[in-house]
């Protein structure tokens, strides 16, 4: 890799910092003008609210190995990063062999598996170390034994990775499929000359389910129920403060970037740093913070029971489009 | 079941169930308005059984009413509860005019009527906002609390606050509660403004497939259990019963109301319900600013008299209340309050079993629970 590349990857990270920055805000806003509401200004959740966290007060967290618990949303934020890295196009020349959906695909189920990891760690004070007489003379079932609900958290982490985010990952094999190519230069290069797969049936039908799968790899409302506030609270996410907590922040506003610019290249044949038109990625982050927001505005936590055939019924739907792509 | 074990401790069944694990949430919980304990014994994210602990804000209101004057008292009950503040000063005031005997006039007696049902008005709201909190969905919330805030801005003009309105006073209302033609008609276009929102708002939450799932079947209960708990108000009446004591108060006498019934008891019939009761709500207000009598507000006509335990029942927005002491030397003796949170919360415990966890808030939250009201109130009885 030459220096002109080390600069473009450079500067693709600093684009990357500059709209991560912004995205936070653009989400809350719109969630809050849906709501007809003013809500926050844009800058607050993403810019104030990362500063601020790094120069709050950090206490030891209630965690089983706290400090590996506390870097755990660096690993993610590093992780995503490397999955960012992947998709720019001088590293995708550079590093074929790696810039491919089976690195793409395994770098996520890292950043997944993390959660798992963060609900084991966690041990908030609001469940079973609280402060109160559970065990008491008259009380029910007192030899029942107490679990912390980010355990709860933890086994939904696991659901999300055996299948939950299934739908999400057929999708992303819908452009390999088409381009005959599992390597990202290939599926960009076939979309410079054919067109972007979007423009076809199976391109907007991965695109729907890419849509949806995003947001539970995202746990965004409906989807978030592994930290689901009307029962686990947080989950995984509880214990963090400071400095973990703002990495946090960064690494999921990264993962949104990250995800517009993996649709950005697998459905549009644009890489974030192809010339001029690293605009598109951008929008596409953009289009797809309002639409997320959007639908976590006008919709309830999903339960299980609505979990499940929202999985399914994307599962298949997945699966028409990658039947119509090898058609 | 009671089997014996060694042949020296006996056991229920029940008590020996092993479950997969017990959650716990709170007693500081953001799905819960006040602090409360739930164990929750759970098989796979299937709750099993429940147990609710309250009693985190007991503050002794009875106990400290004992030997205040009475008309001190009254004004200390409107600080057991938030959300029905008045129903509580309501009923006490209404347990010494009954044990003095003092006579209300008519202009007062309606203003109360006024009071109450602007009270249920905004209780129901609130619960319809909590419940779509607990729902995770942001926007009903919101919606509902705008509306919501047309029938504060009434209590506000009534009383003065938006929470502690102290609108009844022994023999009346308080001269401030009193409506001029202007704020008469303030009354009448708010309860407009109300039905039209109101009305819209139910229609988008039934329409809404996701939350239909997400509420229907959640947290039912049958009848039989209903009765056998002592459920009351909305929550009682969203298991097709019909039972509102407002039928059995004077004060409503002359009042055309229906009693809003759903079938199902689970948390859709509970809202529905609430719906319902508020456009009941708005109609009765417009026939008691259409009809509101003339003359003075207050009578203190009256002189202090010896009473025994006097029994007040109301109907509040959650069910009955039952508020009762007695006068020595104008002084409160054996006081004694219920809420009806009290009568609710085996309901609540029952709710949640079968439901997974997620649901297990909903369930509770369905029956509009107001335990720091519960605790303020309860009488602790040293064993």
């Amino acid at each position: 890799m030459d220096l002109v590349s080390v600069g473009y990857v450079i500067g693709a990270f600093i684009i990357a910092i500059v709209v991560n920055l912004w995205l936070p805000g653009i989400e809350k806003k719109s969630e809050a003008r849906i709501q007809q509401r003013l809500g926050p200004e844009l800058t607050s959740p993403g810019i104030y609210t990362t500063f601020k966290f790094f120069f709050k007060q950090s206490l030891k967290p209630s965690a089983v190995l706290p400090r590996l618990y506390n870097a755990l949303p660096i690993v993610t934020l590093v992780v995503v990063a490397v999955i960012y890295l992947l998709l720019i196009p001088q590293v995708m020349v550079s590093w074929t062999i790696y810039s491919s959906l089976v690195a793409i695909v395994g770098l996520l189920k890292i950043e997944e598996v993390v959660y798992v990891f963060m609900s084991s760690f966690s041990q908030s004070l609001l469940s079973k170390t609280m402060p109160f007489p559970d065990k008491a003379k008259g009380g029910k079932h007192r030899e029942a034994k107490q679990s912390f609900f980010e355990q709860i958290s933890a086994k939904r982490s696991l659901k999300l990775i055996s299948y939950g985010s299934l739908p999400f990952y057929i999708a992303l094999f819908i452009p390999a499929i088409k381009t005959g190519s599992i390597g990202l230069f290939d599926i960009v290069m076939y979309q410079q000359i054919f067109g972007p797969v979007l423009f076809s049936v199976e391109g907007v039908i991965g695109t729907i389910v890419f849509f949806i799968g995003f947001l539970i790899i995202l746990n965004s409302n409906p989807f978030a129920y592994m930290e689901g506030h009307s029962d686990v609270i947080e989950g995984p996410l509880l214990e963090y403060m400071s400095k973990s907590r703002a990495a946090y922040v960064m690494a999921h506003a990264l993962l949104i970037f990250t995800g517009a610019c993996i649709y950005s290249t697998l459905f549009l044949g644009f890489p974030p740093v192809w010339g001029f038109s690293v605009i598109i990625p951008v929008i596409v982050s953009i289009i797809l913070t309002i639409a997320a927001a959007a639908v976590s505005a006008m919709a309830p936590l999903f339960t299980n029971r609505e979990f499940y055939p929202t999985v399914m019924g994307t599962s298949m739907i997945a699966v028409i489009g990658v039947l119509l792509a090898v058609i | 079941m009671v089997t014996k074990i060694d042949g020296a401790t006996t056991c229920n069944d029940k008590e020996r169930q092993v479950f997969e694990t017990e959650i716990d949430m709170g007693t500081v919980h953001p799905a819960a308005l006040e602090p409360y304990r739930v164990r929750l014994f759970v098989e796979d994210e299937i709750v099993k059984d429940a147990e609710i602990t309250v009693g985190l804000n007991h503050r002794g209101i009875e106990r400290i009413m004992e030997g205040l004057p009475v008309e001190k008292a009254n004004a200390l009950t409107e600080k057991v509860c938030g959300i029905c503040s008045n129903g509580h000063i309501y009923n006490s005031c209404r347990v010494g005019e009954g044990a003095i005997g003092i006579d209300i006039p008519e202009r007062a007696i309606a203003l109360r009527v006024l009071a109450e049902e602007f009270e249920r008005l905004h209780s129901h709201m609130l619960y319809l906002g909590h419940g779509s909190e607990v729902l995770c969905h942001e926007t009903f919330a919101m919606r509902i609390f705008y509306i919501r805030e047309s029938i504060m801005e009434l209590l506000y003009m009534m009383g003065g606050n938006r929470v502690q309105y102290g609108i009844s006073v022994l023999g009346g209302v308080r001269p401030r509660a009193d409506l001029n033609l202007k704020e008469q008609q303030r009354v009448l276009d708010t309860m407009d403004y109300i039905d039209k929102h109101v009305a819209e708002f139910a229609e988008r939450f039934v329409a809404d497939p996701m939350v239909m799932s997400r509420i229907t079947g959640t947290g039912q209960l049958s009848k039989k259990q209903a009765q056998d708990l002592h459920v009351t108000g909305p929550s009682l009446r969203a298991q097709g019963i019909e039972y509102d004591y407002r039928t059995k108060m004077f004060e409503y006498d002359g009042v055309d109301f229906d009693i809003v019934t759903a079938d199902g008891g689970d948390v859709k019939a509970n809202i529905l319900v609430r719906v319902g009761e508020i456009f009941e709500s708005t109609k009765i207000v417009r026939q008691v600013i259409n009809n509101l009598p003339k003359g003075p507000i207050v009578n203190r006509d009256w002189e202090m008299v010896d009473s025994p335990v006097y029994k007040s029942y109301i109907e509040v927005p959650r069910g009955v209340c039952f508020h009762s002491y007695g006068l020595e030397d104008g002084k409160v003796r054996h006081s004694i309050i219920r809420t009806p949170s009290m009568s609710n919360i085996g309901a609540m415990q029952e709710a949640c079993i079968g439901h997974p966890l997620q649901d297990a808030q909903l369930a509770i939250v369905s029956c509009d629970p107001c335990f720091t009201c519960t605790d303020r109130a309860i009488q602790v009885i040293k064993l």
